[in-house]
Parts: C-alpha cells; structure tokens; sequence
C-alpha cells in the first residue's frame, strides 16, 4: 500500500472518529466485576499475570487485559496495560510483540518469538478504545500492530489465506508439516476493525477462510479442532503436538459467536464435543475421544452455555451469570462470555 | 632424496584409493524447497518453553474444583523437535475420564454396509502429491468378492489449487484402467466410483494402481507443484460388493484376504480362552507368527482375547484357538472336526457376524500339530535364500533383494515408460540390500539413465535421485535444444541406504520459457517436455558384507539377527497375560514378515537361562531384572522414575533446557565463535563435522527414556557378545501393548535404526538413539574383496585412524628408504 493511501486512510479514520458519537461508551462489564479481576490479575505495574503459569505474563493476557479495560471502560488502567505492553514486549524489530515475559528469568523476555493472538488481542483493543475515548495514539498503535501482522503473520498457501501461529517455527520451511495454524488465534470480530486501520482484501478473505476452515476442523470420534492443525495436506492435527482439544481451542466458539460467524451446526457441534454427560466441559484426546481435564470453572462452562443462548436463547444457568476471579484463564473467558450476552443477548440474562 | 618422495607420494594415492575410497558429494541438506525442514535463523533464540506452555505450579485450587488450567496458547517453537517436552500437565486430570462416546458402536446397518465393501488401502492415510504421483499395491480377494465386485469407490479431498479440468484421477486394476474422474472437491470429501469392467478382478491377488495427475489452476512456477495434493481416505476408498461377501471367508487360503479395515489397520484377533497357560503360550506365538506372515499387512496387530470380542470389523480376522472343550462356550455349535483331531479351518456361523477361523483338536497336542500344519506350509525351505522382499501388500511389485553387483532395468521394478508434459516429474522404486550391508560410509551405486528432454526445457532445469526421502545426486540440464540421455551414468550415493527394502526416486525439475511467460493454456498443455524409458538400469556394486549389532535397522528391515541361526530365538515376557502375550506376538509376527518365514523361539521363564543366545524381552521395565537393564545401557533408574513421569520429565527436559540456554549465554568470544562458523562451513561445503573426524566410535552414553515417552525398543549385546538382545518395554503393560502395535506399523518401523528407538504416543513421535558402538558379526565366509571393502568403510567412518594408518606407511616406507639408501651407493 503506498503511502499516500495509507494517509487517505488515516484522515478518513481520524475524521469518522470525530462525527462517530461516543456511542459504545457504556460498559458491558460491571465495575464490581472489573475490580474483582483487576485484584486478581492486574499487577500495580500494568501486567496481567497468567496465575496458573508461574505467573507469567504474555502478550495474549496484555491484550485481553486492554480489551476488558475498554469493555469496563476504565481508560486509565487500560493506559497502565498498555504502557507495560509498549515498554516491556513491543520489543520486536517488526512491531509485533515478544510473546511471554517471564519475572523470574533475567531478561524478562528469553524468547523473541510473538504470539499472533496476542499482537490481534492489541491492536483489538487499542482500535476499540481509539473509539470509544477519542484517542488518535491508540489508533495509530493499533495501526502499526496491524501492518505488522498483516506483513509477517499473515499468508497466502495453496490458495488459501492462513494466519501463522508466530512468524518463526510454524511454515513449511520451518516443519515438514507445515504451514500449522492455530485454530483458537482466529479472533474474528476483530478482523473487520483491523481492517478499517490498515485496510487490506487479506482480512477478509482470511475471515471467510478460517470460517469455513473452522467447519472443516473435525478431528476423532469427538469432532472437534485440534489446537494447532497441520495444513500441509488436508487440514489434520499437527505432528509433534499432543492431538488434542485443549486449553486453546476452549475459546474458540467464543470467539466465533462474539463474531455472529458461526452456524447452529457447527455451535451443536462444538457444543456436544466439548461437553460431558455431567455438563462439565473438559479437553479430550482427539484420537481416543477420551476426556485429558474435566473443568468446572464457571469460565469454561459459560461456554456452551453462550452457544445455547446464541442459538436457541436458552438462559444462562444462574451460577453462571455472577463472576468470581478463580484463574486468569477461565476468569478472562467468563468475562468476554458474559460482556458479550449483556451487549447483545440480554433475554439469556 | 627427490624419489623417495616421489614413490611416497604414489604410494599414497594408491593407498587412498585402496584403502578409503572417499566420501561420495552427498547434498543431505538440500531438499526442494518447500519440503525443508529448516530452522529460522536468527529470529528464535532456542530459548524455554517453546511450546504451548502448561502451569508448572498451580495455585491452591479450591478444594472441589480442579485445577483449571489455562495453557495460554503459546506460539514459539523455534524447533520442532523441542516442542512436546512439556506435553503432560503437571498433575493430572482430578476425575476419571468419563466422556461419553460421541458415536455409538457400529449397529447392525453399519455393520450391513460393511459386508459390502472390501477395504484396499492398506495405509492409514494416503497423500498424492505433486503434478503426477502413483501407489500401486496388491490386494488378495477371495472368489466371491472378485465375482461381487462392481466398483472401486475412491473417497477423496484435493488442494484448492488443483485444476479439475486439467486433474485426473487415475485407478487401475490389473492393469486395467478405469474409467479417469477429475478431481473436483477441494472444500470436502467427495467420493468417486469408478465401474469394474466383469472379468478385471480375480481370485487371488489383485494389483491395484491409484494415482493422480495435477495441474494447478493459476501457478506455471516449480515451487507451486507443491502445493497440489489429493488425499485418499482409506474409511470411504473399498470395492462396492452387490452380495455380503466382504467378511465371509471358507478356504485356509482366504487368510490372505484379511485386508485392511476403514482405518488402514489389520487386526489378527486371537481368541485363546487358555492363554495364561504357560505351556500354551509358545504355540500361541507360533499360531500368531503363522496368520501374521499370511495376512502379511503392513499395519497389523495381534491381539489375544479370552472371550469373542465384539463387533467384529473389517480388517480383522477372528480365530479361535484352544482344545475343543476350551473353546465349546464361545461358540453356538461346535464343529465335528474338532472332536476328532487337528483341526484349521473357516468356520462360519458358529460366533455372531463373522467368519471365524479355528485351530484346535481334542487335546493340546492336537492343537500344537494343527498350529504345526498352519506353520510348516509358509516356512521357507532351509538353506533357501530370498531373491526379494515381500513389500507387496503395500508396494508392488516386491522390492529385488540385491546381494552384490547387479543390474535391474526400470521395467523389472515396475516402472513403465512415461511421456510427461509438466514441471515436475517423481517416480520411485524400491531395492532391498541384506541385513549385513556396510557401505554407507563409502559406497556408490550408479543409476544409467535413459531418458529424453524436448527443446523447450530450458537449462537450469535437472534431474535429481532420492534415496529414502534424501537428496543423493543431482544432473543438471544444462544444454538448450532438447537432448537423449542413453544410459548416462549418475552415482548415487549408498549412504542413505538401509538393509531392508529401499526408495528410490527420481525427480526431474524442468523448467520452459511458456512457464516463464504463464500465458493462459501453458499449465494445462499436454505437449511432452519429458519422457523417462523403462530401459534405464540401477546398478548397485559390489558392497561389503558385515552385520552389526545394535543396529535396530537390520531388524525392522528383514529381522536380523532373527531370521537366521540353528538356535530358536529365545523369548521372555514377564508374565502370561494378555497385553503382554499380544505386545510379543504382534512383534513377532512383525519380525516374521520383514524375515519372510516364521522365526523359531523358546519361550524361557527367567533372563537367566538366556545365556549367550540372540534373545526378546517383552515386558514393563519395572520388572525387568537391573541387570538386564544396563545390558542395554539404559540407566537402572527408569526402572522406578520412568512410571512417575512428571518428575523425570521435569528434570530431565530442565536439566537438557537449562544446558542448552547457558550454551546459548556462553557466547565463547570471538575465538570461538570463529571456530564454530568454520565448522559449520565445513559442514556445509564438504560434509565435514567433528563427528567425521574420528579415531574410533564414541562411547555408548546411558539413557533414561524422558517422561513423554510410552514405549521403548531397545537392543544391545549379551554379556559374553555372542547375542543380539532386544527389548520391548514400556512403563505400564498397556502402554506396551498400544507401543508394540503403534512401532510395528510401517510408516513408524520403517524409521526404526540405532540402538534405542523411542515413541511418544501423545505427540505421535518416533526417535532414534544412535548407536555408538558397534559390534561386528561376520555373515560371510573368508573373501579378500568383501575384506578390503569392510576396511574401507570402516577407514571412511574413522577418518583419523586412517590417517594414522596412512602416516605409518609412510614413515614405515620413509625408513625402509632410508636404510635403503644408507646400504646401497656410494659411500664417502
């Protein structure tokens, strides 16, 4: 894209932002909520801290933290998120984040690599809260991130638009089977945002591409995606990691119903494979179908919950509907969940 | 002094050439791109947990609720190879796996609609790729499925990029071309069924050919045939039957037509309601290997069951085994036969659903002698020696088994003549070299080429020969104007050449100014650029004959050093259950097939009275006394650790972790790093590494199997040296059992080699430890040239004792000149 478009883009953006009232300024996560996860993850200097990872912090947990400030509406720490992401993993050449930092090892960050979820969690957030407090730095921020997943992340194979896990270790160049995408990094809804920033025919192509490949991720008897699937050949579970459903593609049916893309089929299907007899959802060996973790966070279960509201507007069981901070994870899950079903949804409350 | 020198200098180029005829140019490294398992340069210090990380500490969960563990999606690998060392979470699930089964077992329709197809692939998936790519393998059908059979239905998916007008799929059997369907179903599986004509199919064996021919829609380029792929589903790929033929079997000979099933699995089903009986057990293995080398499929397992195991499913072959009052309460009626002495025969009715095979007799000795007639017909007269390779079942025609210098045109090995219009052409072959082939070191074979290029293809352009999926020679076109190459000579290094059966394949890149260009037609334009002749020949020199031990290679490949010796092998399982006994039978009858006849054994019931003899050792490691254990250079704390895998994982991967961050913070300064960037160069240019430049082979290290492995294969010597020793282990019996059947499969045993093979269930990953130290066996009796060859090869992996060699003779000569010299002439 040359420059000059790019500054066409940038003043029409700068210019929608102005006449675009502060419509989306309510908050869909209570402020009770919000404080209750801000104790139990946001550290004073602005990270979240993935508690059940000895307490790291990655790139995913900053953006997610950036989004949920903005879904909170809580522009200063928001701000405070941000500016530990900027200082600490916006340490790439490229723009892209390091993926994980570590308060125990010395540099912070020991592995350089980026986490593609985690730059799209960003760059996310930072357009939605360019928008809702006006912010032109946050804009041209999500802008930069943007580009540089559009650049280095994203690419064309076989005839079909893929979104590499990281810019290193997961083409064809780098494993015999490659190229392996990660199925959970497809954060859909943010897709057409990015867009908007760095404009480009490859978002949407790669929306339509990774919902039709979502269809096609049915793996075992349970048919349900793998967490990272080979797409040498016909898309099956990678080589070299366990063939499983686990703690990745837990979210995404949240993330393909937060973005409407799904079909009842493929919510029915999800649904029913990821959940047990006893309602508990659990992660499952691929091959055997049998069940790896059975979980009982509100966070995993909200889940299929949230498909049979998007579905059939079954209410949310009521245990459901409150939230308490258990781990970072599930608590995060529980959260977009729940935003989500009070923006949209609000006869499943 | 000037002649001295000189004659020194001739003697050395002889001795050269004599002693270590020199590595042959080997370009390992290079892969066409797109295949290339390279590592990203500089992007990824190898640094920690690289792959999807998993809590390593967990804060206190609530007392009910389990640890809900995130893995936060973690990117990262940097390599490959280091990614599923934290596979395991750190505690394991808090609840028992209570999943309820997505599907229901098979009912009776899907059962029905079984008896309707009979299953040919004989591979759990099956990939064709590229521009033009072909399997051809040899199913058994009995008479009433060759009658029955009316169309081959292909179920398949395709890339996107696949042109369906210009894409074909190509079945044929018995040479028969069917009917050609285009390939047009990239966005789901799509099934073809192509008609039989009457009179194709036979009973016995049946040749089947699949392949595609494939142009992509838009990309005239090299590197854009690699995205073409069809992939074959073996569940949706059989010969529709009008009559419920597939599973019903009469004749003994129909074992043959066990097949595979939807998943490309063979399942031999023993049902021995007498197997915990100790002096049973011996002719169950027996009665195993006999099926095992009949059925003769590259993906099968036996299992022993004490009671009929339901359903049956296709792929699978029940037999029923045990004295006539053992096996009375498994079936409705018993046949007569078996009342009144041995008896081996298809029986069908007695059990639900399915033609059930059955060996017995009124009393066990019965049964021992109809096991013996099951066995006596497929044993291979003594002294006899193989001139192939059964690779039939799935690659046809069988590999040639090449003892020394010889010859063998294409057309023996199944290659026809073909005319190709594209960018790049592949076909491949096989070649079996026996269990003591030693030439890796040194070796070349030569392949004499005939083949034809047309004026279009443009210099730049070459052929290249693969050996077992690596690079091994490469010709480059480099005239313009079209040529014929009459039998041009291209070696081919040996060193990618295992005992057993071999790939060989030829590639030919070629490129054209249309494909420059790319105008709309170039891709689909069927005008021949290439044409390769039947009448080229591989010819493989004369290679030095010694067998090794360890050397897990010559056993997947053709069971050595089981096959042969006066000696039956002798066995021990750690106990007579069921998952053991069918962990040693599937081994066995897989050593069976790869050494073409049933392997004599000698169930013994303590490694003690194993003595000297080449010996299998089945059982979990725990129990295996420790004295076996360091036999096999495995460290004795496994024995105990290996079952509590977080901890060995843990520490294990951390310490390996730990070395390889502070290798990568000792950065050694500038002297250093000069040091290894000339190594690398060196490499790199002349395959030259600190590993070739050897005295002797390095020390075998003791190895504790890390905690994401679940099965082990591992050989050594016996105490005295005189035994080859194998052992099967695992830490629990059922992870034996699921190991023994998931190595034995052809794609895993074909990568056995080393000393210690491992497998990792979770990640599905085969890894090999090599072996170090070596012991020689001699195979053959006395030749100088087999001698001469065996010192080269050893001098080429020795490369510094052979410069010590070299340097004595020297100095020897340069004495014996001196006092030569000092005898002779003149004196002052």
């Amino acid at each position: 894209m040359t420059a000059l478009s790019r500054l066409l883009v940038k003043t029409i953006w700068l210019i929608a932002m102005v006449l675009v009232p502060m419509s989306v300024k309510a908050a869909s996560i209570n402020a009770a909520d919000w404080e209750s996860y801000r104790t139990a993850f946001l550290d004073p200097s602005g990270r979240i801290i993935d508690t059940a990872n000895n307490n790291i912090s990655h790139s995913e947990g900053q953006g997610y933290g950036m989004w949920l400030a903005v879904l909170a509406d809580d522009v200063s720490n928001f701000e405070l998120i941000w500016s530990f992401t900027k200082t600490e993993l916006l340490v790439r050449d490229d723009g892209l984040a390091a993926w994980k930092w570590d308060p125990q090892s010395n540099p912070h960050v020991s592995d350089i690599n980026n986490a593609t979820d985690g730059d799209i969690l960003i760059a996310y957030a930072l357009a939605l809260a360019a928008k809702q407090w006006s912010r032109r730095d946050y804009a041209a921020s999500a802008q930069a991130i943007a580009q540089a997943v559009l650049d280095n992340a994203i690419i064309e194979r076989g005839g079909r638009t893929l979104l590499l896990p990281a810019t290193s270790g997961f083409s064809e160049a780098d494993r015999p089977d490659g190229p392996i995408v990660n199925p959970s990094y497809f954060i859909f809804e943010a897709f057409p945002v990015l867009d908007e920033l760095a404009p480009s025919p490859v978002w949407e192509r790669l929306t339509a591409d990774g919902v039709a490949a979502m269809n096609g991720y049915a793996f075992g008897d349970r048919k349900l995606p793998a967490d990272w699937v080979s797409l040498k050949t016909r898309a099956r579970p990678a080589d070299g990691f366990p063939q499983e459903f686990g703690y990745n593609s837990l979210r995404i049916p949240l993330y393909l119903a937060r973005a409407g893309l799904g079909s009842h089929d493929l919510y029915d299907r999800l649904s029913r494979g990821m959940s047990l007899d006893t309602g508990n959802v659990a992660t499952f060996d691929l091959r055997s179908g049998s069940a790896k973790d059975v979980l009982f966070d509100p966070g995993y279960r909200v889940i299929p919950a949230l498909l049979a509201c998007v579905s059939a507007r079954t209410p949310l069981p009521h245990d459901l509907r409150t939230y308490t901070s258990t781990l970072y994870y599930p608590s995060t899950l529980h959260l977009l969940a729940l935003s989500f079903v009070a923006q949209t949804n609000q006869e499943c409350l | 002094m000037r002649h001295p020198l000189f004659l020194a200098a001739v003697m050395a180029s002889f001795a050269a050439t004599a002693l270590a005829q020199t590595a042959p140019f080997d370009m390992s490294p290079e892969r066409p791109s797109g295949a290339t398992p390279s590592r990203p340069q500089e992007a990824v210090p190898p640094a920690t947990p690289q792959a999807p990380a998993r809590p390593a500490v967990r804060p206190a969960p609530p007392p009910v609720q389990p640890p809900a563990s995130p893995a936060p999606p973690k990117p990262a690998p940097a390599a490959p190879q280091t990614l599923p060392s934290p596979a395991r979470p750190a505690t394991p699930p808090q609840q028992p796996a209570q999943a309820a089964p997505a599907t229901t077992p098979l009912g009776a329709s899907a059962n029905a609609e079984d008896d309707r197809r009979r299953y040919i692939l004989p591979f759990a998936d099956l990939g064709l790729s590229g521009e033009i790519d072909q399997r051809q393998w040899t199913i058994y059908l009995t008479p009433e499925q060759a009658q029955a059979a009316t169309a081959l239905t292909i179920g398949y998916q395709n890339a996107i990029v696949v042109a369906p007008e210009s894409s074909n799929l190509l079945a044929a059997i018995n040479n028969v071309p069917l009917e050609r369907k285009s390939i047009a179903s990239p966005d789901a599986e799509a099934s073809a069924s192509l008609a039989i004509p009457p009179g194709t199919l036979q009973a016995g064996a049946n040749v089947i050919t699949l392949g595609v021919q494939q142009r992509h829609r838009t990309d005239c380029t090299i590197e854009s045939t690699y995205d073409l792929w069809t992939d074959i589903n073996p569940a949706s790929t059989f010969l529709s039957l009008n009559g419920d033929v597939a599973n019903s079997f009469t004749s003994i000979e129909d074992i043959q037509a066990t097949g595979a099933g939807s998943d490309g699995m063979t399942s031999i089903d023993i049902v021995a309601p007498g197997l915990a009986n100790p002096v049973f057990a011996e002719t169950l293995l027996r009665l195993s290997q006999a099926l095992a080398i009949r059925t003769q499929m590259p993906n099968q397992r036996v299992v022993f069951h004490t009671s009929v195991p339901s359903p049956h499913k296709p792929g699978s072959l029940l037999v029923l085994a045990g004295t006539s009052r053992e096996i009375a309460s498994l079936m409705r009626t018993v046949p007569p036969e078996v009342l009144s002495g041995p008896y081996t025969g298809f029986e069908n009715g007695i059990v639900s659903g399915a033609s059930t095979f059955v060996v017995s007799g009124p009393t066990p000795q019965a049964v021992q002698s109809a096991v013996d007639s099951l066995l006596t017909s497929v044993e291979r007269p003594l002294g006899s020696s193989r001139t192939s390779l059964s690779t039939k079942a799935w690659h046809t025609p069988d590999a040639p088994l090449v003892m020394s210098d010889r010859k063998i045109p294409l057309s023996a090995l199944g290659i026809k003549s073909t005319e190709f219009s594209g960018r790049r052409f592949r076909t491949d072959f096989t070649i079996g070299v026996p269990a003591d082939f030693y030439a890796a070191a040194y070796g070349e074979a030569t392949f004499l080429l005939d083949a034809a290029y047309s004026g279009a293809v443009l210099p730049g352009s070459h052929i290249d020969v693969y050996v077992n999926g690596n690079i091994a020679s490469t010709v480059p076109i480099s005239n313009k104007g079209g040529g014929i190459f009459r039998h041009l000579p291209i070696n081919v290094t040996l060193r990618h050449f295992v005992p057993g059966a071999n790939t060989v394949a030829i590639e030919a890149v070629l490129q054209t100014e249309a494909d420059v260009a790319c105008q709309p037609g170039t891709i689909a334009d069927q005008t021949p650029r290439f044409a390769l002749f039947d009448t080229s020949e591989f010819h493989m020199p004369n290679f030095a004959l010694i067998s090794r031990a360890p050397d897990l290679a010559a056993t997947n490949g053709v069971a050595q050093p089981y096959r042969a010796g006066d000696q039956p092998v002798a066995v021990f399982m750690e106990r007579l259950d069921a998952d053991i006994l069918s962990s040693a039978a599937t081994l066995l009858g897989r050593l069976a097939v790869a050494a073409g006849h049933p392997i004599k054994t000698d169930l013994v019931a303590s490694p003690s009275v194993v003595g000297e003899r080449n010996a299998l050792f089945i059982g979990t490691l725990s129990q295996m006394p420790p004295a076996l254990i360091t036999q096999f250079n495995i460290a004795p704390a496994s024995q105990t650790e290996w079952n509590d895998r977080q901890t060995v994982a843990q520490s294990g991967n951390q310490t390996d972790q730990l070395f390889e961050d502070w290798r990568q913070r000792v950065d050694g300064g500038l002297w250093q790093g000069q040091i290894s960037s000339f190594e690398e160069w060196m490499r790199r240019n002349f395959d030259i590494s600190s590993e070739t430049l050897r005295f002797l082979p390095g020390a075998e290290e003791v190895y504790a199997p890390p905690g994401n492995v679940n099965f082990m294969l591992a050989q050594g010597l016996s105490p005295g040296g005189e035994g080859v020793w194998t052992l099967a282990t695992a830490p629990t019996s059922a992870d034996l059992l699921s190991g023994t059947s998931a190595v034995t499969q052809l794609k895993r045993w074909s990568a056995l080699s080393g000393r210690i093979v491992t497998y990792d269930a979770t990640a599905d990953k085969v890894e090999v430890i090599a072996a170090e130290q070596q012991t020689f066996f001699i195979t053959r009796s006395f030749s100088f040239s087999n001698w001469r060859l065996i010192a080269a090869n050893w001098l080429s992996s020795n490369t510094l004792s052979y410069s010590l060699v070299f340097i004595g003779f020297l100095s020897l000569l340069g004495m014996v000149t001196f006092v030569l010299l000092r005898r002779l002439g003149r004196k002052p």
